[in-house]
């Protein structure tokens, strides 16, 4: 042990600053490792996350950043047969998700995982919305649908009508947000939500679709779809299902 | 003598070492410095020479300490002092936290578990005697090999039980499971995510559907299973087909198929060791 001490008190200090930083980046490397490598950029990620699930690789369409989730990001890719949701959350300790959702034909809707959040005493929901379309003419698309749920024997309904203008060659990108401030806790603690609060659960279940675990026991959403052209005319009208899991497990069958 | 010595050696060092701004430089080069005036002083004594004279010619060839000190001084630079503490520093934390991660890391791929816990359910079966009469009916190695985006997949270890409970009004029951190994080399690689869509057909056309449906179509025959890390770059796919309903086919195909992919593994059920 001396012999190594006097050892390595004759290499030159400059030599020895080289070694214990070649030391620190061999353990730098290695910890990184042990961190399960974390991605440096969102694409990076993604690109991963894509290979981890063997899908893609896929065009990215946008990426959205919701504020208040628990998600950073949520990036939409299009691989030409489906369409992936992926939303990267940013934290080591908390995991990404990826949705591989199928076209179904010319024209498809898809809601993303809905993105809900609490500031102060509120509940806010933001559900975005997309239409892939096989329609070049088209410049401005119409939806509508209408969601019910039936609650502890009360009904609830509501039909939401929306419309966008292209932004981007292929699909159409619509946005529901939908605050509720009446939140209250009963007597044992359980928070209920007003009429408004579940319009918002009626959403969120809608949302839900694009997982299909999540949607076992939901049923197909028609959504009607209106495109119209430069020149305001109407080319399609056409009410399109929304898949959700039985649906999806019926395919897989038939394949 | 030695005091003397000690002191009048010692001042002269401690003159020469006084710009060194390093402070544990100063200790080193101090030590250096008086080793070296004493190996002279003890060389003049052998040859003949006087103490007084030895010393005295000893500090003569040491030359005057002001002189020296500027010299030390710009040889020890405390920049190169304090890098090298820094890098030591830093080397000491990040070999803790290179523990730190490495233990969960290693615990995980290679603890599965207290050993009361620990069986293998391609040797042995969990149900007990008192419950059934548990019998293998096939345990094989079909080493079937598939590639893709980097992964490679092997399937190593199939099993298929039929147990006769003994209570009759329980049905039979067939268990049916299978393991793939999915290597990749890549570290940033991580957790195989497929495997919920891994799916089955048999011979005879019996469907499996994949684990992700597999509460929309709660009853039907399906793919279930769970991923664990089981060793370095390797994780392991314990899977098992429920609702088993393939007592008469000849094979078995595992089928991932999504995104453009073509993964087919086959277990032969006419092979293997049987009870």
């Amino acid at each position: 042990m001396r012999k190594l001490k006097r050892l390595w008190g004759n290499i030159p200090r400059r030599a020895r600053i080289g070694i214990n930083l070649l030391g620190i980046v061999v353990l730098a490397f290695e910890v990184y490792c042990f961190l399960g490598c974390p991605a440096f950029t969102l694409e990076q990620n993604f690109r991963r996350a894509e290979k981890a699930n063997l899908v893609g690789p896929s065009e990215i369409l946008a990426v959205y950043e919701p504020a208040g989730s628990d998600y950073e990001h949520l990036l939409v890719a299009d691989d030409g047969s489906a369409v992936i949701f992926y939303l990267h959350s940013g934290s080591l300790y908390s995991s990404d998700a990826l949705y591989y959702r199928e076209k179904t034909g010319d024209l498809t809707v898809l809601a993303a995982p809905g993105i809900g959040y609490f500031p102060s005493d509120k509940y806010v929901l933001d559900l975005p919305i997309f239409v892939f379309d096989n329609y070049p003419k088209a410049v401005r698309a119409e939806l509508e649908f209408t969601l019910s749920e039936t609650v502890n024997d009360v009904y609830y309904e509501r039909t939401f009508q929306l419309e966008s203008d292209r932004e981007e060659a292929g699909w159409f990108h619509f946005n529901i947000r939908m605050e509720s401030e009446s939140w209250y806790v009963d007597e044992w603690g359980w928070e209920h939500g007003t009429r408004l609060g579940n319009e918002a659960y009626l959403l969120y279940e809608f949302s839900y679709m694009c997982g299909y675990r999540d949607s076992f026991n939901l049923q197909p959403q028609p959504v009607a779809v209106r495109l119209y052209d430069e020149r305001e005319e109407l080319i399609l009208d056409e009410t399109v299902q929304v898949r959700c899991a039985k649906d999806m497990a019926h395919r897989e069958r038939e394949k | 003598m030695a005091n003397y010595l000690n002191y009048s050696f010692k001042t002269w060092c401690l003159r020469a070492i006084a710009q060194i701004r390093f402070p544990p430089d100063q200790d080193a080069v101090m030590a250096e410095l008086y080793a070296h005036m004493l190996d002279h002083y003890d060389a003049l004594m052998e040859a003949g020479v006087g103490r007084e004279e030895a010393e005295r010619r000893t500090l003569e060839a040491m030359g005057s300490p002001e002189e020296i000190a500027p010299q030390l001084a710009a040889v020890h630079h405390p920049f190169w002092g304090w890098l090298l503490w820094g890098t030591r520093i830093a080397l000491a934390l990040i070999l803790c936290a290179a523990v730190f991660c490495a233990v969960p890391y290693l615990r995980n791929t290679f603890y599965s578990g207290p050993d009361w816990n620990r069986y293998d359910p391609y040797e042995d079966t969990y149900i007990s005697d008192e419950v059934g009469v548990t019998e293998l009916v096939l345990r094989t190695e079909p080493d079937q090999s598939a590639e893709s985006d980097g992964f490679h997949l092997t399937l190593t270890r199939a099993a298929w039980w039929h147990t006769d409970f003994v209570d009759d009004s329980q049905e039979d029951l067939d268990t049916f499971r299978f393991q793939i190994r999915v290597f990749n080399p890549r570290p940033w690689a991580g957790r195989p995510e497929f495997y919920e869509w891994l799916w089955a057909e048999d011979s005879l056309g019996n469907y499996y559907y994949p684990f992700y449906l597999d509460n929309a179509v709660a009853g039907d025959p399906g793919v279930t299973g769970n991923c664990y890390h089981s060793a370095p770059f390797t994780y392991t796919l314990d899977m098992w087909l429920s609702n088993f309903c393939s007592m008469d086919a000849d094979w078995i195909d595992i089928h991932y198929d999504r995104s453009g992919r073509d993964i087919v593994l086959r277990i032969d059920l006419t092979g293997g060791d049987g009870a």
